[in-house]
């Protein structure tokens, strides 16, 4: 048997001596020698029938999964968007479930929110009279209200008045 | 290395699903295939199940072969099948290697399927299965080193001393038969 007509000792002589690459070559040759003096049995005609049967079988099987595998591919695409709608659907139908409970939260919070709202309104209005205030104080302007000051020029007439009137009376 | 155009055409029609191309393919290759087996099994009955096996993975895969040396190609899918069996039977690697040995070893078994076996094929049972298969697989599958050396993932020295060394135990072991 030709082994793709490969030069051996070439080959050897990569690795090993010219010498040694002859005695190697000759060695493996003489093995060749001893498979063609002893030749393997060959397969039965009945093996090779049968294997042809089956080459047949199989080459069908391949045929008929051909043809089918359009019908597979567009069935695994429909099984595929099915199951994505049933989630889809499924997610819908659980959004749905849960509106009144959403609604009736979403509610509260915002009547919460705007009570919250005044609340903050208000307090901002009182801080803001407090610092007014607390402006007018710093400006010196502010004048609070005493019940025991009275007007000046009215003190300044009776003043007047009792001098006068006493001034007479020693 | 490309295949001879008669080949390559084989190999197109084959391809194209033709069952007649596949048995012409499957005729051309049985005698170097089956004998693969053969040797390294030793029993007819499971040489016939492993060829018959290549076959239907021939028409499985046969479009996973694009160019190249169709016999490297061919019997790396025989060696993996080969291997696979082994698997199958005993899973564990270690356990692979010491069955595979003791496949090739079980004279008694194989005297009891009434097989006749030949000085080569009891050389070949005193191998280590590793080298058994080397050795088998230059001869039937008519690879050479660099090819060997390509399926078996090696440095085309480390498959040259192997099949060098296996070659003359085998000789050594036939002398004493």
């Amino acid at each position: 048997m030709n082994h793709k007509n490969e030069n051996l000792e070439q080959l050897l002589r990569q690795f090993v001596n010219e010498a040694q690459a002859r005695d190697m070559a000759d060695d493996i040759r003489q093995a060749d020698t001893l498979f063609e003096k002893y030749p393997a049995p060959s397969a039965d005609r009945e093996t090779i029938e049968a294997i042809h049967h089956n080459v047949g079988r199989q080459l069908e099987l391949n045929r008929r999964l051909h043809t089918k595998l359009p019908y597979f591919s567009a069935a695994a695409v429909a099984v595929i968007l099915l199951a994505g709608m049933l989630i889809l659907r499924s997610d819908i139908k659980r959004m749905n479930n849960t509106h009144p409970l959403q609604a009736v939260a979403a509610n509260e919070f915002w009547s919460e929110l705007n009570s919250f709202e005044t609340s903050m309104a208000d307090i901002d209005s009182e801080i803001s009279n407090l610092s007014e205030t607390i402006n007018t104080m710093d400006s010196g302007t502010f004048e609070p209200f005493n019940p025991l000051k009275l007007n000046i020029t009215e003190l300044d007439e009776i003043e007047s008045i009792t001098n006068s009137t006493e001034f007479w009376k020693g | 290395m490309t295949e001879p155009p008669e080949l390559e055409n084989l190999i197109e029609k084959c391809k194209k699903g033709d069952k007649e191309a596949f048995n012409e393919l499957i005729e051309r290759y049985s005698n170097r295939c089956y004998a693969y087996f053969y040797r390294l099994t030793g029993q007819a009955h499971l040489s016939d199940e492993l060829f018959s096996d290549l076959s239907i993975r021939l028409v499985k895969k046969i479009h996973s072969f694009q160019k190249g040396s169709f016999e490297k190609w061919l019997f790396t899918v025989a060696s993996n099948l080969f291997k696979d069996y082994l698997r199958r039977q005993y899973r564990q690697k270690k356990i692979i290697e010491q069955k595979a040995f003791q496949l090739l070893q079980s004279n008694d078994e194989k005297k009891n399927t009434g097989e006749v076996f030949d000085k080569l094929q009891l050389a070949i049972e005193k191998l280590d299965p590793d080298t058994a298969e080397l050795v088998t697989m230059r001869y039937y599958g008519q690879l050479s080193f660099k090819e060997l050396a390509e399926i078996r993932n090696e440095p085309i020295g480390t498959t040259l001393s192997k099949v060098h060394r296996g070659v003359n135990k085998l000789r050594r072991i036939m002398e004493t038969l």
